[in-house]
């Protein structure tokens, strides 16, 4: 009885260890990854662009998202936007957030793209949806004007004050946090009642917003009168099409 | 000096200050005020948009490091970095903010020891509204293009915390980010309003330095104490090799 003990007592004492070698082995192949990156990245932010490309290719051979991100930016100093824009959507197909906005700021700035802010903004909402799913990188810490630590929800305590009192920056704000759902549980009808406040207040950004969610019908009936009403209000030269297209 | 003194002036040290403008108000800005400059070289010369921008902005006699034109929820925005050390904010007098919001970071390691020297303040002054402080925080290829290699410390914290927080912040109100990933890094924000043309008395009335001192004491360090904490835990595992285990998860060595 003793020996089967000890003889089971091996036996788990080996897969022990072996889980114990794999996972050590997976964590240091991932910090090793890790490692590689930051080193790459180290070149690119010192623009020494050749060997960074050639650090991030050997990366990107293992179907690493940042690094197909990377190389994207790499080819667009190139001035390659056609390749630039393959690896971005590569990269954000692999769910990598900062791909997915670098394709929206392309699409707003018509780099290697046609210049269209609607499907610009899909891909921003796109991204914030994904850092809602991945949650906040930071721990946040808030405090007031009296440097006491106060809790989030007194922040927002308070700035639903504001904006109950007619603030059209506070309005704006607020409908922002609801929108990115990443310091409150993401809510659309809160975010499109703050934003449509503000939009009546002046806010320009919400006006845009509006114009967005009424061209897209996201979180209303979509409506084209009304989505572009509220560009036109909003001071941007954008028109919302019957059939306007998307980033989908 | 005392030790918060000595830590604002490490930070400044490497201190970036960027400002946004409203596009569209920045040129009737100069239209409006073409008569009294210097010169009228005009902006519709076949260039580009920075190029024009960095050309009207030194024609106001502001002497910008970089300068680019985004646009950003189809609206176009100049943003600009001055000089190291150059604190000084680019005002309108008819069409852009007379009072500009700012968003001042100031960013030091997670596990302060010896120095402050890798940390780094970084301000944003827009005469715009701060939703756009959203879109220029997340635009990593700005951020690089203007901020070069701190860029990837920004991104270390998380950028879109980042704009989380700012979007909480009142003004006169500070917050603190801890990167949640093994980035050794702590961030503290505070917004306010610039009333003067320089920086220079910003950080005391936003205290985004002394909100970053507050997180370091949050994390039980006090900056008398780090060097010396540093130097002592050095000097214990040097004595006993032993322990070195114990810095890697629980151990079973015995102090002696």
């Amino acid at each position: 009885m003793k020996r089967t003990i000890q003889h089971c007592s091996r036996i788990t004492c080996a897969i022990i260890y072996l889980l114990f070698s794999f996972s050590v082995l997976a964590s240091t192949e991932s910090d090793s990854t890790r490692a590689d990156l930051d080193h790459a990245l180290d070149f690119f932010y010192k623009k020494n662009y050749d060997v960074a490309f050639d650090l991030f290719s050997k990366i990107a051979s293992n179907d690493v998202p940042e690094a197909l991100h990377y190389l994207g930016k790499i080819h667009a100093k190139r001035a390659d936007f056609e390749k630039s824009m393959h690896l971005y959507k590569q990269a954000a197909q692999k769910n990598h957030i900062p791909a997915m906005r670098q394709i929206g700021s392309n699409y707003s700035s018509g780099t290697g793209v046609t210049k269209d802010h609607l499907v610009a903004e899909d891909w921003f909402r796109l991204a914030q949806k994904r850092e809602r799913e991945v949650g906040p990188t930071s721990t946040i810490t808030f405090y007031n004007q009296q440097q006491e630590e106060v809790s989030f929800a007194q922040v927002l305590k308070q700035l639903e004050q504001q904006a109950t009192a007619g603030e059209a920056g506070a309005q704006s704000r607020l409908a922002m946090i609801y929108d990115a759902g990443l310091l409150t549980p993401h809510s659309l009808p809160n975010a499109i009642k703050w934003y449509t406040l503000a939009a009546k207040n002046g806010n320009e950004h919400s006006q845009y917003m509006l114009g967005y969610f009424y061209c897209r019908g996201i979180g209303v009936e979509k409506d084209v009168t009304k989505a572009n009403n509220w560009f036109k209000e909003s001071d941007r030269d954008i028109t919302c099409h019957q059939k306007a297209r998307s980033a989908q | 000096m005392n030790y918060e003194q000595k830590l604002l002036k490490d930070l400044k040290k490497n201190e970036n200050v960027i400002q946004v403008l409203d596009y569209d108000l920045f040129v009737k800005e100069w239209e409006a005020r073409k008569g009294t400059l210097k010169t009228g070289a005009g902006f519709a010369a076949p260039a580009g948009d920075s190029i024009i921008a960095a050309k009207l902005l030194k024609e106001f006699g502001f002497d910008a490091q970089k300068v680019t034109v985004k646009t950003y929820a189809g609206k176009k925005y100049v943003i600009f970095k001055g000089y190291p050390g150059q604190r000084e904010i680019f005002k309108g007098t008819r069409y852009l903010a007379q009072n500009p919001q700012v968003v001042r970071m100031a960013v030091g390691p997670k596990g302060i020891v010896s120095s402050v020297k890798s940390g780094f303040v970084l301000s944003v002054v827009l005469s715009v509204g701060i939703e756009v402080f959203d879109y220029v925080i997340r635009d990593d290829a700005l951020l690089s293009e203007l901020l070069g290699t701190i860029t990837s410390d920004l991104i270390k914290i998380g950028l879109s915390s980042i704009a989380a927080a700012v979007a909480g912040l009142a003004v006169g109100s500070a917050a603190i980010l801890g990167s949640v990933a093994a980035a050794p890094l702590i961030a503290a924000i505070a917004v306010g309003i610039v009333t003067g043309l320089v920086l220079e008395k910003i950080d005391r009335k936003l205290g985004a330095t002394s909100a970053l001192i507050k997180a370091y004491e949050k994390m039980g360090l006090d900056l008398r104490e780090m060097k010396y904490e540093f130097n002592r835990n050095l000097n214990y595992l040097e004595r006993n090799p032993h322990m070195i285990s114990c810095l890697f998860g629980p151990c079973s060595a015995r102090m002696y």
